[in-house]
Formats: C-alpha cells, sequence, structure tokens
C-alpha cells in the first residue's frame, strides 16, 4: 500500500477535491469534512491489515448473468416533457451559461 | 369489521376482505389517508396524493362489481420510499436539489410538493399498479438514501412511533414508520446497506432485501448501483411475501436485473423448516451488540432450534471490514451517480457567478445536505489520482472476500440468522454528529449488501420497557444465498407463528 505516511486529509486537499466534485463549500463546511474525512479515512486504513493478494476486485455482483437488452429503436421522451422540469429552457433545449469562447 | 380496523390487518387479509367484498377499496384508502393525516407528526411521508389514490381504488371497486378478476394487491394502499418515481408524482429524494425553485431564488425551496415529476414511473411502480396496489403517498428518507436515522432528510425527521423521541433508523425510516403505525399495510424501501432491514428491526416491521437483481431498480434514484436494491416492508411475513411476489422479476429496462423465475414467495410460508441448518457466526455476537439484543436473538435461535432447525456456529472473518469497505465502495458510487445533479436538465438550479462550472457548483453546495457533501467528497477522494488503488480498488478486493465468506458459509448452512442491528431504535440527535458512529450502526447489514445475498429482519422478541425507554422492537436477520428468498420466507413465517400476536405501537392506537 502507498500514500500511508500521513493520518489525515489536508485543508487545501479537501478544496481540491471539493473542486473535482464540483461542489461549493463554505468556509465552516471545509473546517468540518477536513475533520470527518480524517477520522473516517483514519477508521477505513484498517483495511490496510487484509491480504488481498491474488484477490481479485469485484466491481458489481454479478448472480444470475446479466442480459443486454436487444438493441432497437424504442420511442423516447417526448421533446416537451424532457423539458418541463428543467430549470430554464430557451428556443427547444436547457438553457445555460456560455461555455464555448466564441471570439 | 370497521375502516379504523381494517389497517391493523395484514396485506393478504386487507386484499381478501376488499375481494369478497367485506370492505371497499374506497374505505379502506380513505381509512389509510385519514391515519396518515391524524399521524402527520410521525413524520412519515413526504407527500401524500388521495386524490389519485381515491381515484385508483375507485377504479378497483367498479372492477369488482363489474365481476372482473382483481390483481393480487387490489385496493390495498401502499407507501413508495420517495426516491422510487412515480410517474407526474413529486419525487425529491428528500432533498432540495429536487425541489423546483417556485421563483428565482439562490436557496432551494423546503417544499416536497415543489419536487421533481418525473416524467415515467419505475418498474416497481407500474408492477404494483397493474397488481392493483394504491399508492397513497410518497415516505420520508434519509437524503438519498445516505444515512441510518432519517436524520438527512432536507424537509423533517421521521419518529419512531413506538418512542417518538427516537430514530425509526434509516434510510427508509419514513416506509418502516408508515407500516409500523399501521398507516399502510406495506410500504417499499430501498436498501443500498442495510437501509430495510434496520429500520425494519428498529420499528417491529418485516423488511426484506432481495437478492441483488431480483427487482429491477428502473426508475430508482440511483445511490451506490452496485448494491441498491428495491425491497418491501410489511406488517407481517406473509404480506412481504406477496409484496415481493408482485415487484419481482426481470426487466429489459434494467439490465442488472436476473433472468431467474419468481417463485411463489406466498406459498413458501407455511412450509416446515425441520432440519434447516442454520448458521450462527460468531462476529455478529461480539462487540457493541447491546445485552437486550443479544439475548433476544439468542432466544429467537433457540426458537428456530425448538422448530427443528440445526443451529451450527459459523465464522464470517471479514464481518469487521464490512463498515470501511463499505464506505468506500459506495461513496465512490455515489459520487458518480450524483454527478447528474447539475442544476441543468431538473430540479434546483443556483446561478452562480454566470459561467457553467460555477453555475454546476453553485447548485450543487446549496443543494446537497451534509451528509450527501460529506460522501460525495469521500466518493471523489477514493477515486482520486493517487489514491484510486489504495483506496477503491483495495476495498474491492477486499469486497471479493466477503462474498468468498458468505460462499464458504453456504456450502455447510441453508440460512444465517443473527441480529440486524447491534441496538434497539437510539435518540434522535445522539449520533447526528458523529458520522463514523452513525456509520458503525450498520454493522451487521453491510455484509449481505457487499454480497450481494438475500435478506430479511423479522420482529423477534422486543427489549422490556426500562427507566429510559418503553418496551422497543428488535429484528431478527436472516440471511440466505442469492436467490433463496424462499427459503428465508418459510424460515421468517414459521417464527413468525411461535411469537405473540404483533400489536401497533401504543402511541398510534
Amino acid at each position: 500500500m502507498s500514500t500511508s505516511q500521513s493520518h489525515s486529509i489536508s485543508k487545501d486537499e479537501v478544496l481540491r477535491i471539493a473542486k473535482l466534485a464540483h461542489l461549493d463549500l463554505n468556509a465552516d463546511e471545509v473546517a468540518a469534512i477536513t475533520q470527518d474525512l480524517s477520522q473516517i479515512l483514519d477508521y477505513v486504513k484498517t483495511l490496510r491489515e487484509v491480504d488481498v493478494t491474488g484477490v481479485p476486485p469485484m466491481s458489481h455482483v454479478d448472480s444470475a448473468g446479466i442480459v443486454p437488452r436487444l438493441d432497437e429503436e424504442e420511442p423516447s421522451l417526448a421533446h416537451d416533457i424532457a423539458l418541463r422540469e428543467a430549470p430554464s429552457v430557451d428556443d427547444g433545449g436547457f438553457r445555460v451559461p456560455a461555455f464555448v469562447d466564441e471570439g | 369489521m370497521s375502516f379504523a380496523e381494517i389497517l391493523q390487518r395484514p396485506v393478504w387479509q386487507i386484499a381478501d376482505a376488499i375481494a369478497k367484498g367485506q370492505v371497499s377499496a374506497v374505505e379502506v384508502v380513505k381509512a389509510s389517508l385519514d391515519n396518515i393525516e391524524r399521524h402527520r407528526a410521525l413524520g412519515a411521508f413526504l407527500t401524500t396524493q388521495p386524490e389519485r389514490a381515491l381515484h385508483v381504488a375507485e377504479h378497483v371497486d367498479a372492477a369488482r362489481a363489474r365481476g372482473e378478476a382483481l390483481g393480487t394487491l387490489a385496493g390495498v394502499p401502499i407507501g413508495l420510499k420517495d426516491p422510487i418515481c412515480t410517474k407526474d408524482v413529486p419525487t425529491t429524494a428528500a432533498s432540495k436539489i429536487l425541489t423546483t425553485a417556485r421563483r428565482s431564488t439562490t436557496d432551494p425551496e423546503l417544499d416536497p410538493e415543489r419536487g421533481f415529476r418525473p416524467p415515467y414511473s419505475a418498474t416497481v411502480t407500474s408492477k404494483l399498479e397493474q397488481a392493483g396496489a394504491v399508492v397513497v403517498g410518497k415516505c420520508n428518507m434519509d437524503e438519498f438514501a445516505m444515512g441510518s436515522s432519517n436524520e438527512n432528510s432536507a424537509f423533517f425527521p421521521a419518529k419512531n412511533p413506538w418512542d417518538p423521541t427516537r430514530t425509526p433508523g434509516g434510510s427508509s425510516g419514513g416506509s418502516a414508520v408508515a407500516v409500523a403505525a399501521r398507516l399502510v399495510p406495506c410500504s417499499l424501501g430501498s436498501d443500498t446497506g442495510g437501509s430495510i432491514r434496520q429500520p425494519a428491526s428498529l420499528t417491529g416491521t418485516v423488511g426484506v432485501k432481495p437478492t441483488y437483481g431480483r427487482v429491477s431498480r428502473y426508475g430508482l434514484v440511483a445511490f451506490a448501483s452496485s448494491l441498491d436494491q428495491i425491497g418491501p416492508f410489511a406488517t407481517d411475513v406473509r404480506g412481504a411475501a406477496r409484496v415481493l411476489k408482485t415487484i419481482a422479476g426481470a426487466d429489459a429496462k434494467d439490465a442488472t436485473s436476473a433472468r431467474v423465475e419468481v417463485p411463489d414467495y406466498e406459498a413458501a410460508c407455511g412450509k416446515s423448516i425441520k432440519g434447516l441448518k442454520v448458521g450462527v457466526p460468531e462476529e455478529y455476537f461480539s462487540e457493541g451488540i447491546a445485552p437486550e439484543v443479544e439475548k433476544s436473538i439468542r432466544e429467537a435461535l433457540s426458537t428456530l432450534q425448538s422448530l427443528g432447525c440445526e443451529l451450527r456456529p459459523i465464522h464470517l472473518k471479514t464481518t469487521r471490514y464490512a463498515v470501511a469497505t463499505y464506505y468506500i465502495v459506495a461513496t465512490a458510487e455515489c459520487s458518480s451517480n450524483l454527478a447528474r445533479f447539475d442544476g441543468v436538465r431538473f430540479g434546483f438550479r443556483a446561478p452562480g457567478k454566470g459561467d457553467l462550472a460555477s453555475l454546476y457548483s453553485a447548485t450543487r453546495g446549496a443543494g446537497f445536505g451534509a451528509e450527501v457533501k460529506r460522501r460525495i467528497m469521500l466518493g471523489t477522494y477514493v477515486l482520486s489520482a493517487g489514491y484510486y488503488d489504495a483506496y477503491y480498488l483495495h476495498a474491492q478486493r477486499v469486497r471479493t472476500l466477503f462474498k468468498r465468506d458468505f460462499d464458504a458459509a453456504f456450502q455447510e448452512v441453508d440460512v444465517i440468522a443473527a441480529p440486524a442491528s447491534p441496538t434497539v431504535a437510539f435518540k434522535l440527535g445522539e449520533k447526528v454528529n458523529d458520522p463514523l458512529a452513525m456509520y458503525l450502526a450498520d454493522v451487521y447489514t453491510l455484509p449481505a449488501s457487499l454480497a450481494g445475498i438475500a435478506a430479511l429482519s423479522v420482529p423477534c422478541k422486543p427489549a422490556p420497557a426500562t427507566v429510559n425507554h418503553p418496551e422497543l422492537p428488535i429484528g431478527l436477520q436472516l440471511m440466505g444465498p442469492a436467490f433463496s428468498e424462499e427459503k428465508l420466507f418459510s424460515a421468517a413465517w414459521a417464527f413468525e407463528q411461535t411469537c405473540p400476536p404483533r400489536t401497533p405501537p401504543p402511541t398510534t392506537v
């Protein structure tokens, strides 16, 4: 196991993770999460005692075999229904701030 | 029988009484809606749909009057955990981020009636409706099913009807309370790490976590996709069996739903369990178990023995790693699943600073509650570069060991019996500021979730009243191999017959 030298997570690391997660956190939340994550990460380190040499990872349960549906065309949501719950719509689409620099 | 009394009866008796015309579906549904109103303070439901429900009930009564064959749940009122989509009915998963702002605002609205209205129903909802069941409302829960006490609901906590100063457990707390207080005879919950079994245990109801793949999740707001499973709560074992039979089965809309025939679970209720080999895992009776829980479970084991079961001590050595393994796997999956809540296609939007990135992060910052943020952060961390192998991949390997542990145990025994929760219902507020202590409440339910096997909780002898609390329920957990639900129902039903008649909580009578 690598990265075992530190027992807690720093405030800067919390801010970096929050950015990756697209999550605005206020100062109080950053402080609380730094403390909580440190405690939880310390706890989960007990897993390092477990010898998993040669053990394959389990990403899902497959007790009966997964059978994908037939790849056939099916009706999908009507346009107006798909837009119905959107917080902002414009010209038949979801309205968002510009994110491509056209200049 | 009187209309108020009808709700004291189990699912199958209510369906039978409606089919025989002893009571109308409209009368039963009205009684249920009345009970829900009378017990609003329990916080079991986020929203109710009285008009819709009465309309469905009228259809059932009309079909009966015409002499048509009725479905197996015709006229039976049922509550659905909020993330189970019902077409056009508010669905919030108890989160602010799925409530729509009434006006332009930077804060989401605290009104579940303003919830996201799904354009389609979950497969389980459609199956229930085809069987004639009447959805009366959407049940309270921990936000996005993350929690063990229902205190993480963005709106209000659900309260345990046996002692309203205590939690009903979570995350399907509202679904459990609705059944425990006899507001409905059955409900659906979802179980990712114990979210059906733990609240069933704490409220004295029967709760089933089916085998992973037994029930389609199409239309369930996802938390951790390799673990989530929908299952029933009911006032008795046979009622839970009938509901599971109704909702189980393969579904082209969920590739993880299993092409395994659905047996008649109700017929399994009543089958002899003589000679059934019952494993008793020593690790489930170690540190952390409350003495009153251990006493009740040991008595239940003796009862199983007197019914002809053969008890065998077994070991599930990985048990102590369940909480750590689960909280890496589940949070990793949740950080990915909850990426879809971004303020663009549905729900709440905070404008941010006018650019797309800050729209996302402002929306999520204002829309998610503290526990959801904590788990997204933990999940993002364990998936991030430099930590993925050490945390996520390692936990996935340990998860394989849970599966192997159970596989080995089921070479020797048919089912495993253990507590569902290490304690009786704890006080509201008791663990809310200690996330790790809250996580440890799930230690006995997590292993079956990680392995994807079948499990249920059936009430056993309650903890007697003390100076600190009134009588409080305790649940016996039965676990079996994948697709062994019949065996679990047979054992739970036989055990249930030895218990005194289940009475509703005194506060609700």
